[in-house]
């Protein structure tokens, strides 16, 4: 199964290179709403997520030719998305300054509560996470939700590797606190 | 390491946090953002080759007018060398018939042959451009204005075609490196990109060109190129077509 869907991705993408638009279609339903939601998850705002993957996607396709690992569109097309969808964060210098949260949250939850996750519907998570400030959502959502380690994280954002470990942590403690109050209290 | 529950809650569940709908009719206006950076830079491009004419042109009449003029002695003897020009007059004899003899190098021509060189290494630098593509592609059409290039320039050239990264760029180095298809040392780089090359535009122009070769090496990579599971159906006929009339 992962082989034919490898060589799938790889025909497509030969495909488009030889100018059959069929094959961009293709391309665009397989992985548009994924490349979508991670923008999303970052940007937090629908205009401005279409505005990025809309030219993420023109310009992936105007340079498809240059794609050499033709099995991995998917992360090509994302990375390119994500670059863009940072950039636009990195404009609001202090989004990812350390300590300006200066609340230390870190003895709000024990351990032991985090077990709670598991009894969690998805949704509330992701509501958990949308509330998150603008940096800290940023940090999980490209961490935890696209699996990209921490030192990559700082490159992208041009902080320290110390300053996205510190409000990784920082961010999973307000996640966390929100869904206990979720669970106990009723509230969001 | 620390175990994170967070992480392996939204691993177990990844799919389902993808819950955002695509806004309709996304994809017909990535289609005309397409078109439009399609004309654009088509635009750069003809202004590229433009200029890149225009350039040549200018060069040419610069070529035109470094001779040596009548009554200015400007040369310089070289012992044992003896060289005799003649310019014959035109029917219109505005410029003058005059013989000169006894001439060693001459300093025009020292400085024809400096501006070649700098000219040749002008192009170099543009095949070396690793950041604009349509750079490399003037210096591409520039070899092509030639009709003879220089082992260097022979070289970088099929440097180009095989490691390229744009595909437009190998496209345009394979169209110059046609004409002089006849040397061995470019004929090789052709055929081996019949088993290196995986743009399909530029396998069909290898294809075309070069499939009615009734070398070895030559039906071996149109072989190789046919059996490949990768290689596009059209591409395939294309070869059999190559392969049964040559």
């Amino acid at each position: 199964m992962y082989l034919s869907l490898t060589l799938r991705d790889r025909d497509l993408v030969s495909q488009c290179v030889a100018g059959k638009e069929e094959a961009f279609a293709k391309l665009y339903r397989m992985y548009a709403k994924k490349v979508f939601n991670s923008v999303y998850r970052v940007i937090n705002n629908s205009t401005d997520t279409e505005d990025i993957v809309q030219e993420s996607f023109c310009i992936a396709f105007e340079r498809i030719g240059k794609l050499r690992d033709r099995e991995n569109f998917e992360g090509w097309i994302k990375r390119i998305a994500l670059n863009k969808a940072v950039s636009q964060m990195r404009k609001n210098k202090n989004v990812f300054l350390e300590g300006l949260d200066m609340k230390t949250v870190a003895d709000e939850v024990a351990d032991e509560d985090e077990e709670l996750i598991f009894r969690c519907k998805v949704e509330d998570v992701i509501g958990a996470i949308q509330n998150l400030p603008d940096g800290y959502r940023t940090i999980i959502s490209l961490h935890l939700l696209e699996d990209i380690s921490q030192e990559e994280i700082a490159g992208m954002l041009h902080i320290s590797h110390a300053t996205v470990r510190s409000q990784y942590h920082r961010a999973r403690k307000k996640i966390f606190v929100a869904l206990k109050n979720k669970m106990y209290h009723g509230k969001g | 390491m620390e175990k994170d529950n967070l992480k392996e809650f939204i691993k177990q569940q990844r799919d389902d946090f993808d819950s955002e709908i695509l806004p309709e009719k996304m994809f017909s206006r990535i289609v005309t953002g397409l078109d439009k950076r399609k004309a654009a830079g088509e635009n750069r491009l003809f202004f590229s080759m433009a200029a890149c004419l225009a350039g040549l042109m200018v060069f040419s009449a610069f070529l035109v007018f470094v001779r040596k003029e009548p009554g200015k002695d400007n040369n310089i003897p070289v012992s044992g060398f003896v060289e005799t020009l003649k310019i014959h007059p035109q029917k219109e004899p505005e410029v003058p018939v005059y013989e000169v003899q006894n001439v060693t190098l001459p300093t025009k021509r020292k400085q024809i042959t400096k501006i070649k060189n700098n000219f040749h290494r002008t192009i170099l630098s543009d095949l070396r451009d690793s950041l604009s593509v349509s750079r490399r592609i003037e210096g591409i059409l520039k070899i092509g204005d030639m009709k003879s290039v220089d082992y260097k320039l022979k070289t970088a050239l099929c440097n180009t075609f095989e490691k390229d990264v744009n595909s437009n760029v190998r496209l345009a180095a394979l169209n110059v490196l046609l004409k002089f298809s006849e040397d061995s040392l470019v004929h090789q780089y052709l055929v081996n990109g019949l088993s290196t090359e995986e743009d399909p535009v530029i396998q069909m122009e290898l294809v075309r060109s070069i499939g009615q070769n009734a070398g070895r090496e030559t039906v071996k990579g149109l072989i190789e190129l046919a059996k490949n599971p990768v290689t596009l159906s059209e591409i395939r006929d294309q070869v059999y077509y190559a392969l049964l009339t040559r």
